[in-house]
């Protein structure tokens, strides 16, 4: 991907009328508060790790790196590893469905998510209430009872809605940064806002004559009307943006059409993606879905990798599945690291964009051979805007469930709740500053 | 008296083999009020010997297979749990459980397998007759797609931004409790009307043309020469994927526009060239062997300046191999130097002729003459047929063949001045005309039947000579012109926009929508409301289109429930039929016909609806179905797109193998649907639709062309090929990217193909690796090793075998035959044995057909529904059977056994029914 540095003629000129910036009106906008925003990032790596290749040794500060951890060597201090954490349910579809719930899937139900729950209090305030990427299509079958579909997202809007990731870079892409002030956007936005007037009275009148269990249909379609309402109430009265980047964002070039064959540049253009929008403060939040969560991906173009991810996760201890499983799982963590630096180079204010994150990674399981799911592979990255602390490996207590993390960042993000989605015990206080 | 246990929401998920719907059931479980159960005494005997001998492994604290008895014996329920007993029962008729002391007695298996027996089926079905509740049904993409085209008559694929839709627990996409709208879902149905919109107004856009030399083209290998094609031509020969013709244009406006080539191909057969815009693949061109001749296609393009490229679709690679190019290019028949010469005298020789009458007018004389000068030029090109014979090349036949049908049509023309001028009719002119040239016109039909076996299959290089773009076309360019042209009219230039939107709403809402109603008033205020605001009629049409566009009604197929409350069965009206029937055969809105059948009440009458099943089944629109259903039911769909063989061993695999492979399986599901095949010819036939890449890759010889044909099956390949388990979709999609899997496609067999759902393998059983089976011990010994552990041998032990029967294919689906340590030969746990494919296929149709007739009509039903199958559909799934018996298993008999079901044609409420517990 080639970076160019952005100037308002370069962008008027590389993207033509049709696409512009968020952040164009930003540049000329007064009195953008002084302290960068907060953004959650989560990240989503499916098929788990070899329990011994990841577990770190030592507690606190005084912790030595894993070998699938060492690429993150450099960012020592920007992270910590939170071991100790259990999941919940069963099978590859149900751990990555309770992964940001906390929950497990039941007669196709789940809960909100921390992304979700987040973007529901923050997203309002960005052009994006949250974006979702991906790299891989739904895949096809049952396991364990369970649609492997479901085990696309991490990402639920509602107890049943799950909000499928943009794998596209394209189509992420012009989503992401199409014109959103300019004339051609408000004529757009008059249009569309007479149209949902129109329709939000066709879906009540629907709903009034639909049956009961019809209406939790129809009442999503009239909460997505109100999220384009606000989208398009956006554009016809913009508000004073809040937060105007220190530094002038990178522009990207619009990506070329189709999903790249290159596994590791398609994955690595999502993060891009992913960093340019909080950059611009398109969005405060971000989910990453590495890969499906039942990933049959194959890595044979990596050396001495023969087989597919899932294949290699059922290593029965056998050395060379073993070397095989964690080579991916150094892969990852490889990608984490590039993700990671390039927060970390986007200078905010005082500090920089990975300062002003809370980044959650790592997978539903712990070992893929057993799908075992205590002990998650978890680890945070960010400062959370000041509140969280960094550098440690932090043990929680055995049987720990791991929506103790998704509430203690979803405090971080300001969300205030007793409990996160009814089932978690506390928070990881050594986490917090 | 056992410990009264409350029924709750307990996993019983992967629970034994077919208990798809337990999951459902809990959910009412869990609402309903504590079942009062009063159990008999033979109650507790049964409760007595499930605790003598089953508790040990299946009670709250051990529950092997995930499965728990002890609640379900306690208050056994037969009619819900009805599948979960029936597998019960299955495993005491075979006393395949318990598995090991302590036995009951001989006398105790036999009385409660009688007991359960009268359980589980004599069931007064009528007592729990209950239509199931359809969710309201969100269009899918393909669905969105498909409605805009038939409302407008275009097809522009404007859903081609939308999240695909992932499959449900149906395991289809279709399954509408899967479907989901959110905010960025909305914006893109906005956009998705734009487009449509946009395309509208393409139509009446000035039109532009643009053409160039491909010389004149920039060529991105520059050290090429461009080369002479003939006396007036030159151009470039594409000859390898990196050479690109390369050129920008300029378009107006959204559109469809024009794109003609003319170019050459290298060999006899076709050559391909893939048209681009902005790197994006728009589609491909094509001519047929060497003379120069042109090709065009219609695409739907953007705006803008765009960078058009060309290149070559490169033949298949094993069609490349050294040596092969000679030996396939064909030999032709040679014709001699003095063609021209036989040809003038034995076209003399051989013409009919006109006889001049006596004394004829002036006029006559003149006709006559001119009529017999052109039936000679006829007849010579009928010589030429004739001394090309059945070895000639191809392309002239086809050329001479032409030259027939042009040379004719002056002779038409003078047909009625000549029965004018002799006063007779035409058709006494014709009569008298072939009585008197009898011999010489039979002649000519013998010669135009010769059929030339000889198809030039080799594929060659494009040899491209010059490009054109036309366009915006016109509506009557497309193929449903009429369609679009009314909707052009009415939405660009506002004629007969009064009638048409009104009729427009009624057809997106798929029911009539009187213009009276306060719904229908809305739009027609809308679009009055921009028109006195000053907005054009452009604007004002545009904007009520995409209102209805985006509108619930039309996005959400809804049933809607009656007034009347407590009412809660309700008969589909012949409108929502109509709609049903559609999306289930077509993906697609319901056409004029099925429309003016619903107007009329008339669609669910017996005959009638029996007809337009039939009809519907052979309209091209039923390929969503034929292409849908199999895919995904047989579990072959990402085939070629995210389920990819290693492209380093298996290099020959590539998309358009996968294309072809998915296409047979797809037209084998529409000759058995759509013309009343037997069902079981899924399983076993003596044909199956082939290519000449799909039969190269099978090692079936003698198949030409690039369309897949219906190709008869001798003994031999009968053994390997013929029905769904010989085909390379099936095949492929059942291996690992590295190496075949016994065990995932015995899965196949036990799951998709007889309904059997093997249990969860226990999480730490692993997987063997990409090299297993060459590491010293033949795949089978490999697996034989992990079923030495008793939890695992349980299920493979029914698994495996019946994947060893799929193991003489390899990753790719091409037959490796028993070579090496291959052992194709599966005993199943009752004994039963079988060896290869045709074992397999023997056992298939032999020993388990009912089962694969019913898993069948329990899938097509689902997918049909868009939902999952509850207990109370047991009876409508034995009644289809029933009729599907009774009609000889044809497959036409199935879709309408399933049309005409109980569930299909009703819409309930509520998902769940209120039942008492079975009394006892």
């Amino acid at each position: 991907m080639i970076r160019k540095p952005l100037s308002r003629r370069t962008l008027l000129r590389g993207l033509g009328a049709t696409l512009a910036l968020p952040y164009l009106e930003m540049m000329e906008a007064k009195g953008a508060s002084a302290s960068a925003p907060k953004r959650l990032c989560s990240i989503f790596q499916p098929n788990g790790v070899f329990p011994k290749a990841w577990d770190v040794t030592g507690v606190g500060t005084d912790f030595t790196l894993s070998p699938i951890l060492s690429p993150l060597e450099p960012l020592m201090g920007d992270f910590s590893v939170v071991s100790g954490l259990d999941n919940l349910g069963k099978g590859h579809v149900q751990l990555t469905g309770s992964f940001l719930t906390g929950r497990q899937i039941s007669l196709k139900k789940n809960a909100v998510s921390l992304d979700q729950q987040v973007a529901a209090l923050v997203g309002d305030r960005t052009p994006l209430r949250s974006v979702i990427l991906g790299t891989e299509p739904p895949r096809q079958g049952i396991a364990s009872g369970e649609p492997i579909a479901y085990a696309n997202t991490v990402s639920w809007s509602s107890e049943t809605t799950r909000v499928s990731p943009e794998i596209n870079p394209r189509v992420a892409f012009d989503r992401l940064f199409r014109d959103r002030t300019g004339p051609a956007a408000v004529s757009e936005a008059t249009r569309r806002k007479s149209v949902l007037d129109l329709v939000l009275d066709d879906a009540k009148g629907l709903r009034k004559r639909a049956g009961s269990i019809d209406r939790d249909k129809i009442d999503e379609y009239l909460d997505s009307v109100r999220e384009v309402e606000v989208r398009v109430e956006k554009t016809l009265n913009p508000p004073t943006p809040e937060w105007e980047p220190t530094m002038a964002p990178e522009m990207l070039e619009r990506p070329g059409p189709g999903l790249p064959r290159d596994r590791q540049m398609h994955l690595r253009l999502m993060m891009d993606l992913m960093v340019l929008s909080f950059w611009t403060d398109t969005t405060r939040v971000g989910t990453l879905m590495t890969a499906h969560g039942f990933s049959r991906q194959n890595f044979s173009f990596l050396d001495g990798v023969t087989s597919d991810h899932h294949g290699m996760s059922h290593h029965k201890n056998k050395e060379d599945s073993v070397q095989e499983y964690t080579r991916v799982s150094t892969w990852y963590i490889e990608q984490l690291a590039y993700l990671l630096e390039r927060m970390r180079s986007i200078e905010e204010g005082d500090g920089n964009l990975l300062d002003n994150s809370v980044v959650l990674y790592g997978s539903g399981m712990k070992d893929g051979n057993g799908h075992i799911k205590n002990d998650l592979p978890l680890l945070v990255a960010g400062g959370g805007g000041g509140k969280l602390r960094q550098g440690q490996h932090i043990r929680c207590e055995k049987g720990t469930p791991h929506s103790n993390l998704l509430h203690t960042i979803g405090g971080v993000m300001g969300l205030e709740s007793e409990t996160f989605n009814g089932v978690s015990t506390g928070v990881v206080d050594s986490l917090i500053v | 008296m056992a410990p009264f246990a409350p029924r709750e929401a307990i996993d019983f998920a992967g629970f034994m083999r077919i208990v798809r719907f337990v999951r459902a059931l809990l959910f009412i479980f869990a609402f309903s009020t504590v079942l009062s159960s009063v159990r008999g005494n033979e109650m507790d005997e049964l409760y007595g010997f499930f605790s003598d001998y089953c508790f040990k492994c299946h009670d709250a604290d051990v529950q092997k297979g995930d499965l728990r008895l002890d609640e379900m014996v306690d208050a056994p329920d037969f009619i819900r749990d009805r599948e979960a007993w029936l597998s019960i029962l299955e495993q005491i008729e075979t006393r395949e459980m318990p598995p090991k002391d302590p036995l009951p007695d001989e006398k105790a298996y036999a009385h409660w397998e009688e007991v359960l027996h009268e359980k589980v089926n004599d069931i007064d079905w009528e007592k729990y007759k209950h239509p199931g509740h359809v969710t309201i049904p969100r269009l899918t993409r393909a669905e969105y797609n498909n409605t805009i085209r038939d409302l407008f008559g275009m097809d522009t694929n404007p859903g081609r931004n939308f999240s695909p839709d992932a499959e449900g627990r149906t395991g289809f996409t279709n399954d509408r409790d899967n479907l989901f709208v959110t905010g960025t879902d909305l914006e893109k149905y906005f956009e998705a009307a734009d487009l449509t919109i946009e395309a509208l107004h393409s139509f009446s856009k000035e039109p532009i043309s643009w053409f160039r030399e491909a010389e004149k083209m920039f060529m991105t290998e520059s050290l090429t020469k461009p080369s002479k094609f003939d006396e007036d031509s030159v151009g470039h020969i594409l000859t390898n994927g990196q050479k690109t013709l390369y050129e920008s244009v300029e378009l107006p406006a959204y559109g469809f526009y024009r794109v003609t080539i003319r170019g050459k191909s290298t060999t006899y057969g076709p050559a391909k060239a893939l048209f681009r815009m902005d790197d994006v693949l728009v589609g491909e061109l094509r001519v047929d062997g060497r003379e120069l001749q042109e090709d065009s296609a219609t695409f739907f393009m953007t705006p803008g300046s765009h960078q058009v490229t060309l290149n070559v679709k490169l033949p298949p690679r094993e069609l490349k191999k050294k040596g092969k190019d000679k030996e396939s290019d064909p030999q032709y028949t040679v014709l001699p130097e003095n063609a021209n010469e036989i040809i003038g005298k034995e076209s003399v020789k051989r013409s009919p002729e006109l006889a001049m009458p006596e004394e004829p007018s002036g006029e006559l004389r003149k006709l006559v003459l001119d009529w017999n000068r052109n039936e000679k030029g006829v007849q010579r090109a009928y010589e030429w047929l004739r001394l090309l014979g059945e070895n000639g090349d191809p392309n002239q036949h086809a050329r001479f063949k032409g030259y027939v049908e042009e040379r004719l049509v002056p002779l038409e023309e003078l047909k009625p001045k000549l029965a004018k001028e002799m006063g007779i009719s035409v058709k006494q002119f014709e009569k008298q005309y072939a009585e008197a040239n009898q011999e010489a016109l039979k002649d000519r039909e013998k010669l135009l039947a010769i059929e030339n076996p000889i198809v030039a299959q080799k594929r060659g290089f494009i040899g491209v000579d010059w490009l054109k773009v036309e366009g915006p076309v016109l509506p009557s360019d497309l193929d449903n012109p009429e369609l679009l042209d009314e909707a052009v009219k009415a939405v660009v230039k506002g004629k007969g926009w009064k009638k048409w939107f009104p009729d427009f709403v009624s057809r997106a809402f798929r029911r009539p929508v009187p213009e009276t109603e306060m719904e229908m008033e809305k739009y027609l205020t809308f679009y009055q409301t921009i028109r006195d605001e000053g907005g054009s009629h452009g604007e004002a049409a545009g904007a009520a289109v995409s209102a209805v566009l985006v509108s619930p009604s039309f996005l959400y197929r809804a049933e809607e429930l009656p007034a009347k409350p407590g009412d809660e069965v309700m008969e589909l009206t012949d409108h929502q039929l109509a709609s049903r029937l559609s999306y289930f055969l077509w993906q697609s809105t319901p056409d004029k016909e099925l429309r003016n059948l619903a107007d009329e009440g008339k669609l669910s009458e017996e005959g009638e609806i029996n007809r337009q099943v039939k009809r519907m089944l052979n309209d091209p629109k039923a390929d969503a179905l034929f292409s849908t259903f199999p895919g995904q039911w047989l579990g072959y769909e990402s085939l070629g797109i995210s389920v990819i063989p290693d492209g380093t061993r298996f290099p020959e695999f590539d998309a358009e193998l996968a294309e072809a492979m998915k296409a047979e399986t797809a037209m084998w599901f529409q000759r058995i649907l759509a013309t009343d095949k037997s069902l079981f010819e899924l399983l076993s036939s003596d044909h199956t639709y082939l290519n000449y890449r799909l039969a190269a890759h099978y090692g079936i010889p003698d198949v030409r062309g690039e369309e897949l044909q219906l190709v008869s099956l001798n003994e031999e390949e009968q053994q390997r090929r013929g029905g769904i388990l010989g085909m390379g979709s099936v095949l492929a999609a059942t291996s690992t990217p590295v190496r075949t899997s016994p065990v995932l496609r015995g899965v196949f067999v036990m799951e998709r193909i007889l309904g059997d759902e093997p249990g969860d393998p226990p999480a730490d059983a692993g997987e063997l690796p990409g090299n297993a089976g060459s590491r010293g011990k033949s795949l089978k010994e490999e697996l034989e090793i992990h079923r030495d552990r008793a939890d695992c041998a349980v299920c493979h032990d029914k698994i495996d075998p019946l994947g060893f029967g799929l193991e003489g294919f390899d990753v790719i689906g091409r037959w490796r035959g028993d070579e090496g340590k291959l052992d194709m030969e599966g005993v199943l746990p009752d004994g039963t044995s079988f060896t290869g494919v045709a074992g397999l296929r023997t056992y298939l149709t032999e020993n388990r057909r009912e089962d694969f007739v019913r898993h069948l009509a329990e899938r097509l039903l689902s997918y049909g529904l868009g939902r999952e199958l509850q207990f109370y559909d047991e009876p409508a799934v034995l009644e289809i059977c029933e009729k599907v018996a009774a009609n000889e298993y044809g497959g036409t008999s199935l879709v309408q056994a399933i049309v005409d079901s109980y569930p299909f044609r009703h819409q309930h409420a509520q998902t769940e029914i209120e039942l008492h517990p079975t009394k006892e």
